[in-house]
């Protein structure tokens, strides 16, 4: 392997740790602090990837807003009584993974900085054929039904008590 | 020149984190910052393909602004829901926020 990708591996390793650790720390200002070490690692991660000026826009507009995010982190009291429930969060992390994991298991191959033609978009157009339509259609009624679902018991959830 | 598996990898680890800490959390800051990890990885995903399509491609930094742009207005509802639940005393647990309702 090339030395990049050595760099990548590092970075990506030390940027999930910190993502982990927004969950895991007893304070809000430690967790807003992991969240400025995972913006930052993303900017390498462009860096890396030859994109300076998305890396520069990245550490420039998450300037402002890490810095909303530490005026109320000063403002907020410690979360001891409210941590993180660990069972669910490693249970549904793991879950989540997996299904992400096989979900790309049908993307593309290949390296960043190959000619791969038009074969990307050739992939992203073949999510539009018609005999992927009923799946859209289910996913639309499923949003419908959860979203209406929501409004019905907020509505008339005095008549349910 | 980094596999594009690599950095798929990397976007489903955070968003997977951010998504099962929104899960299993109760603090309402920390939720929010559970979505801001959300869009962190899709930025790295965003770029990731847009880099292996075509590393000069100005396309990735016009569609970044649409993520930014979201992540801008998500921090403006954090501020205005804090601003609310310190003013009405609402404690930060979000399983006690029977309060906000419409």
């Amino acid at each position: 392997m090339q030395l990049d990708v050595y760099a990548f591996i590092a970075i990506s390793a030390v940027t999930v740790a910190t993502a982990l650790y927004v969950f895991l720390a007893k304070k809000i200002m430690h967790a807003v602090a992991a969240l400025a070490s995972v913006f930052t690692g993303s900017a390498v991660v462009f860096l890396i990837l030859g994109q300076t000026l998305v890396a520069l826009l990245q550490m420039l507009v998450f300037v402002g807003g890490l810095s909303t995010y530490l005026v109320v982190a000063v403002a907020s009291e410690e979360r001891k009584a409210m941590l993180i429930r660990l069972p669910y969060f490693a249970a549904a992390m793991v879950l989540i993974l997996i299904t992400l994991l096989m979900l790309m298991g049908s993307a593309p191959t290949g390296a960043v900085g190959e000619d791969h033609g038009a074969s990307f978009l050739s992939s992203a157009s073949s999510a539009f054929q018609s005999q992927y339509a009923v799946f859209y259609i289910i996913a639309a009624l499923l949003f419908g039904t959860v979203i209406s679902g929501v409004f019905v018991i907020k509505k008339f959830s005095r008549l349910l008590v | 020149m980094i596999p594009i598996e690599y950095i798929m990898a990397l976007g489903a680890a955070l968003f997977a984190i951010g998504i099962a800490g929104i899960a299993a959390d109760r603090h309402f800051v920390v939720i929010m910052l559970g979505i801001e990890l959300m869009f962190a990885a899709s930025t790295v995903l965003l770029i990731g393909f847009f880099s292996w399509r075509d590393a000069a491609s100005p396309d990735a930094a016009l569609m970044l602004f649409a993520i930014f742009s979201v992540a801008a207005a998500e921090i403006i509802t954090l501020i205005s829901f804090y601003i609310y639940m310190k003013h009405n005393g609402i404690d930060f647990d979000v399983s006690k926020l029977s309060r906000l309702k419409w």
